[in-house]
């Protein structure tokens, strides 16, 4: 993956794009707007990382100048500023995603993961299928080893948000955002209960695990590997 | 008050162009009311003139120049010279008759003054000339009551410009020492809150005119700046005594590691606890600065139309398995419909689920937990119960403070601001919360009126 990073914090930047690296990404850094918008008009990336504040440059106006170029790299924006209204502000500038500091880097990482691949033309599923798992979109069923298993609708969603991203890790607030459309922070572990009601349906009466928990980061649904 | 000051007024100028304005009328209409009455008088005169002279000529073209003289002498004799003047010459000028002695020889026009008649007097005569058969002949009348009505006028109006003048001047000095007085409370006030006092309120006077209208806007304006600001200390306070004891806590995790580092020991599980630490620390900041954001009202402006009814059936849908497996048991009672109300959506599904976490930390397992919606009384009545030990009656005010924690409930996980966020967020969408008696429990009751809301004068935007 390429990602470019533009982030004025010394510190944050060489944490994240350490962070990158080490996963085998490319991570360019730039220190401010007007050199970020230039890296991004003038090379190709799949994904770009935009602090809110910069100096030269402020996020918001770099992404909506990009977007105004017509460049439809993914964006995410990363900042310290956890408004209410900031997330609605930097998605109607352009941005695809948000994340406020402080934050985990698997947080980040999954994040940007789930962007760069995500596919630009989505062809019309109808089953999705991971191992011997299947979901039927149109008639929403499911069938693990050719067995019915019953589901609520919300689990039903939660499996489908997790088999769309099969082998990519989302994270407990990803699953929030993308399942219930929530933007708080529960303080009670009701996601991990929702998990784990689907996983006593999906994996629990059959010999693999296909559901796997991420330690201190997330889930993540793939064939036993 | 000093003078400069006093002529520096906005009464007094008010009251000074008002009286400028009046005197500038007054004499208009003095100065037509005058020449009206002179030209009457005038007009009288000159027909009074015309009739004499007819007779005059009369008695000339019926008896000749006796008849003429004898006419003049009776005319002037009737007279004194001081009304009415006549006066017969012949063709070199000496006097025939009349009772005066000469006239200029020369005369122009039909007015004269009195000393070219020879009479002392200081004002002019109207008079009518003719040749009767070589013979002149002048008749005049005095013009006197033209001069002392002209005097009149001049007297009257220097006199009631005078009283005008000085009435309006104390009439202006009155008014703007009115207006001072209340714009001296006023600037008093804001004073006042310029030192910080923003419990200071402009006193209405109740007459509801323009600088009770200016007042009221002024105090609602100080009302939402002493909110802010109280707002900001408020979380300055939070930060400073309730953050100050996990970062504490966090120092003394890292000062651990270090001993142990230096002991050699493994120190995975300080750091793991530091770590965490952090994090909560992060939570309980992040926590203040919505709560503060909430309160500044700024989000109203994303609020629209919302049916709670839905809200609520899919917060407790999400949370009805975490209530399962805490052993609880979590009841919705909802209507089919009730009005929609005016909100916001996403801060709605925090209160709610601030709520049933709150329930779900502090009720014991097999507790009952319901969720209802009512409609009455014109408001949109939410609620969440519980059968749990409930919050005793004198503490019920003090756990919507921020961070602030029941004795026996500070071992229990969480940031002590779900409560204080649940008011904030009914503040802002102008509903009133209660926490009542549910005999046993606590019942929170949150009371969403119905029809626009009517912030502190905020206005939606």
């Amino acid at each position: 993956m390429r990602i470019l990073l533009i982030e004025d914090d010394i510190k944050t930047a060489s944490y994240v794009s350490r962070g990158f690296t080490e996963a085998g990404n490319t991570c360019d850094v730039v220190d401010n707007g007007q050199d970020g918008l230039f890296q991004a008009t003038r090379e190709s990336y799949d994904v770009m990382i935009v602090d809110r504040m910069l100096p030269g440059l402020d996020g918001l106006s770099l992404v909506k100048a990009l977007r105004a170029a017509g460049k439809k790299t993914p964006v995410i924006f990363l900042t310290s500023i956890g408004g209410l209204d900031d997330r609605v502000e930097g998605l109607e500038a352009g941005g695809d995603d948000y994340l406020v500091k402080p934050f985990a880097f698997s947080e980040l990482a999954a994040r940007v993961s789930a962007l760069a691949r995500r596919p630009t033309m989505q062809q019309e599923q109808t089953t999705l299928k991971v191992h011997d798992l299947e979901l039927d979109l149109i008639r929403r069923r499911v069938t693990r080893a050719g067995q019915e298993v019953e589901l609520q609708p919300k689990e039903f969603s939660l499996l489908e948000t997790l088999m769309r991203n099969e082998g990519r890790v989302l994270t407990r607030t990803m699953l929030l955002e993308r399942v219930w459309d929530y933007h708080f922070d529960p303080q009670t572990s009701v996601v991990e209960t929702h998990i784990s009601r689907l996983r006593s349906k999906i994996d629990k009466p059959f010999d693999t695990a296909l559901l796997h928990t991420v330690r201190s980061t997330g889930y993540s649904i793939h064939a036993p590997r | 008050m000093r003078p400069v000051r006093l002529i520096r007024s906005s009464g007094f100028r008010i009251a000074a162009t008002f009286t400028s304005i009046f005197l500038l009328a007054a004499a208009i209409a003095g100065t037509a009311a005058y020449s009206i009455v002179s030209e009457e008088l005038t007009k009288r005169h000159e027909r009074a003139l015309d009739e004499d002279y007819a007779v005059i000529l009369s008695s000339f073209s019926k008896g000749g120049l006796s008849d003429l003289k004898e006419t003049i002498d009776a005319h002037a004799s009737a007279f004194r010279s001081r009304d009415g003047i006549y006066l017969l010459r012949d063709q070199n000028g000496g006097k025939i008759a009349g009772n005066i002695s000469s006239a200029p020889t020369s005369i122009s026009g039909n007015f004269v003054d009195a000393t070219s008649l020879g009479i002392d007097a200081d004002y002019g005569y109207f008079i009518k000339r003719g040749e009767l058969g070589g013979h002149s002949v002048i008749v005049g009348r005095s013009a006197e009551d033209v001069s002392e009505i002209e005097e009149i006028f001049k007297d009257g109006s220097m006199w009631a410009a005078i009283v005008l003048i000085a009435i309006s001047l104390a009439g202006a000095i009155m008014l703007s020492q009115r207006m001072n007085r209340r714009i001296e409370v006023i600037k008093g006030a804001l004073e006042s809150v310029s030192d910080g006092k923003f419990d200071t309120r402009i006193p209405m006077t109740g007459q509801g005119d323009d600088i009770d209208t200016l007042s009221e806007l002024m105090n609602s304006t100080i009302n939402r700046l002493g909110s802010s600001v109280e707002s900001i200390r408020q979380i300055s306070n939070d930060i400073s005594h309730d953050l100050k004891t996990p970062l504490n806590r966090l120092r003394i995790n890292l000062e651990e590691a270090l001993e142990g580092q230096a002991a050699g020991k493994s120190v995975a599980g300080e750091i793991e606890e530091a770590y965490d630490e952090s994090i909560r620390i992060i939570g309980t900041f992040d926590a203040l600065l919505r709560i503060a954001q909430i309160e500044s009202q700024a989000r109203r402006a994303r609020f629209a139309e919302l049916n709670i009814v839905e809200v609520m059936a899919d917060i407790t849908d999400f949370y009805q398995a975490s209530f399962e497996d805490a052993d609880m048991e979590l009841g919705v009672n909802l209507p089919v419909a009730v009005p929609s109300i005016h909100g916001d959506r996403e801060l709605l599904t925090q209160l709610i689920a601030n709520l049933l976490e709150n329930a779900m930390r502090h009720c014991p397992s097999n507790a009952r937990v319901t969720c209802a919606i009512a409609f009455k009384d014109n408001a949109v009545v939410l609620s969440v119960s519980d059968n749990g030990e409930g919050i005793p009656a004198e503490q019920r005010d003090n756990v919507l403070r921020r961070l602030y924690r029941l004795e026996k409930s500070r071992t229990t996980p969480g940031s002590g601001l779900g409560l204080s966020m649940v008011k904030a967020i009914s503040d802002l969408h102008g509903a009133t919360l209660s926490l009542e008696d549910n005999e046993p429990g606590l019942v929170v009751v949150i009371r969403f009126p119905v029809g626009p809301i009517d912030g502190a004068g905020s206005g939606l935007s």
